[in-house]
């Protein structure tokens, strides 16, 4: 699989802060990629360097094979970007905006500005200027315009901010159009956690300006503690068992249930122990951690490197 | 570089601040033929008495003084048309031409596209370069349209302060060069862009780009004017002296290679604040 995006060593500084931090990244072509990370992680400081915005202090980047910022423009019409918030000329229209875009954006076919305003949902407004839009329509504009030269790779910083739940469900979907019945690659930054589990099939996490976890959605979630929920008829008497059993590493009793975490697959281990103890089982469901839960879990241990390497 | 060229071309046009300059000077040189008009029987009597005074003798004016190919002559020798109000436009207008872009984010959005940042560059520079020159020119124009229509043709005269009597300019050799001293003017002008552009690309705010360019002519303006030695030594390299040189344009013995001199020192000024402005576009980092 041939790597879209590499960066090895990537590192930005401003003044004293060090924004990036030695990034090794490598994203492969037909990924919906997730970049997380919390405020002031990097995120937007590595997309401006790929982009030739911003000039790295160390290390390397590369663009579909071209190395970035050098020879950017070699491969620029294959590349489309939203970089942070939407920014357009609020005096025309949106229709306008796009099609002035689509002149820089190298080869642009006829009738693209249709097809990307369709896609977006837009068409109906096209003709009203920027300056009346809602945010959610600039953002819809936004990702508008970084399809316009039918790119190879599609850089989207925070594409669903502002959106409704409406417009998450639509960006979603045409994310998934993209990479599916296009073959873009997508690469987008966001907070939206829900989000990038329902859309992403990678996800890498900065913290501080350095990676800190990289892999596929499904290979994370599947990796992560094993939890399961058990409502019992003694729930006092079910923390103290379960605290005696050897694969259990947590418990945490919430509304009637008890959450059992587990030092692996042991489910039915946990269920024949219980009913041994002589507690009546009603019920046992396996408990799946959420992106947010692993992402929490990851900023806090990297909070706490960052604590005790400080 | 030409699709760059006609994006700015667009975005600039259908700006409507970009007429609020035209508007303006038009009323300028409205209420100049008004003053002219509403004046003009005294001008001649003024005219008259300088004319003896200066030469002795009495004399009949039997033509008119106030002709329309006087007011942009008016307006030109009135300097604040020009120098403060033109150039206070096209420093505008030039100055928001990155900063306003930086500050409101456009710029990363046409900077994340595979377009040159020289391109960007020169395609704004030839846009507000041809604006500074038009504004100059409407201003001129405009000033001798509305002269026909309320004043009415004729030679162009005037006192001649410095050499004494006066001077009489066929209408249309005063057309002539009244069309060079203020295509002249509007090179003056392309400097003022050229170096509000420069400033444009190193901060971060168009005001403070337009500021900045006034603030240099007014300095430019005040050290050329002040008769100290230190700053006498200065003078023949300031842009405000060679902008003053294009004046005598309107002479009625025109010293063209005083005149050349002062083009080439006014393109130089401009050349070099455009280079400026390449090159700090090429390495400035895009954070906003």
């Amino acid at each position: 699989m041939d790597a879209v995006i590499r960066t090895s060593g990537l590192t930005k500084r401003f003044g004293k802060r060090l924004a990036v931090d030695g990034l090794d990244l490598e994203v492969r072509r037909g990924e919906i990629f997730g970049f997380l990370g919390p405020n002031g992680a990097g995120k937007s400081t590595t997309i401006r360097m790929l982009l030739g915005l911003l000039r790295p202090n160390g290390g390397e980047a590369w663009l579909l094979g071209a190395r970035v910022p050098q020879e950017r423009l070699r491969v620029g019409a294959q590349v489309g970007a939203l970089v942070e918030a939407p920014a357009f000329y609020d005096y025309l229209s949106g229709r306008r905006n796009l099609e002035l875009l689509a002149r820089l954006s190298g080869k642009c076919e006829r009738g693209r500005v249709d097809e990307v305003l369709e896609l977006v949902g837009l068409r109906d407004r096209q003709r009203d200027r920027v300056g009346a839009y809602s945010h959610g329509m600039k953002q819809r504009l936004g990702i508008a315009q970084a399809l316009l030269p039918k790119p190879a790779l599609v850089i989207l910083d925070e594409p669903a901010s502002g959106l409704d739940p409406q417009g998450l469900v639509e960006v979603r979907e045409l994310m998934r159009h993209l990479c599916e019945e296009e073959g873009m690659t997508v690469f987008l930054s966001s907070h939206l956690l829900h989000e990038v589990e329902l859309i992403c099939t990678d996800v890498g996490v900065v913290s501080q300006g350095r990676l800190i976890r990289r892999g596929k959605v499904a290979d994370l979630l599947s990796r992560s503690a094993s939890q399961a929920d058990v409502h019992v008829d003694d729930l006092a008497r079910a923390v103290e068992v379960a605290h005696g059993l050897p694969y259990v590493t947590g418990t945490e009793a919430r509304d009637g249930w008890l959450r059992v975490t587990l030092a692996g697959e042991m489910i039915a281990d946990l269920n024949r122990d219980l009913v041994a103890a002589g507690l009546g089982v009603s019920a046992l469901a396996p408990a799946r951690s959420t992106l947010e839960e692993i992402y929490l879990t990851l900023m806090a241990e990297s909070a706490h490197a960052g604590g005790l390497a400080g | 570089m030409l699709a760059a060229w006609r994006v700015e071309l667009t975005k600039f046009y259908r700006h409507r601040s970009t007429y609020a300059g035209f508007v303006l000077l038009l009323g300028m040189s409205s209420l100049v033929v008004w003053g002219a008009a509403k004046d003009a029987r005294n001008q001649e009597r003024r005219f008259k008495a300088r004319v003896e005074a200066s030469l002795g003798g009495e004399f009949i004016v039997a033509g008119k003084v106030t002709t329309a190919v006087l007011v942009p002559r008016l307006i030109l020798f009135a300097k604040l048309p020009v120098y403060v109000f033109v150039a206070s436009f096209v420093a505008m207008a030039a100055g928001g031409a990155i900063a306003s872009e930086y500050s409101t984010g456009t710029l990363r959005t046409l900077l994340a596209r595979p377009v040159r940042r020289t391109y960007v560059v020169l395609a704004k520079w030839l846009v507000n370069a041809g604006h500074a020159v038009s504004l100059t020119m409407f201003l001129g124009a405009s000033g001798v349209a509305l002269g026909y229509v309320f004043l009415g043709g004729g030679d162009l005269t005037w006192v001649d302060m410095q050499g004494g009597g006066f001077q009489i300019v066929p209408e249309l050799e005063a057309l002539r060069n009244l069309t060079w001293a203020y295509l002249l003017q509007g090179l003056s002008m392309i400097a003022v862009a050229s170096i509000a552009l420069c400033v444009s690309c190193a901060v971060g705010r168009s005001a403070t780009a337009a500021g900045i360019t006034v603030a240099f002519l007014l300095l430019s303006g005040m050290v050329g004017a002040l008769p100290f030695e230190s700053f006498e030594k200065v003078q023949p390299y300031l842009l405000t002296t060679h902008m003053a040189a294009f004046e005598h344009v309107l002479d009625k013995h025109v010293d063209w290679v005083q005149i050349r001199n002062a083009a080439l020192w006014v393109g130089g000024y401009a050349a070099t604040a455009l280079l400026g402005a390449i090159a700090i576009m090429n390495r400035r980092e895009i954070k906003c």
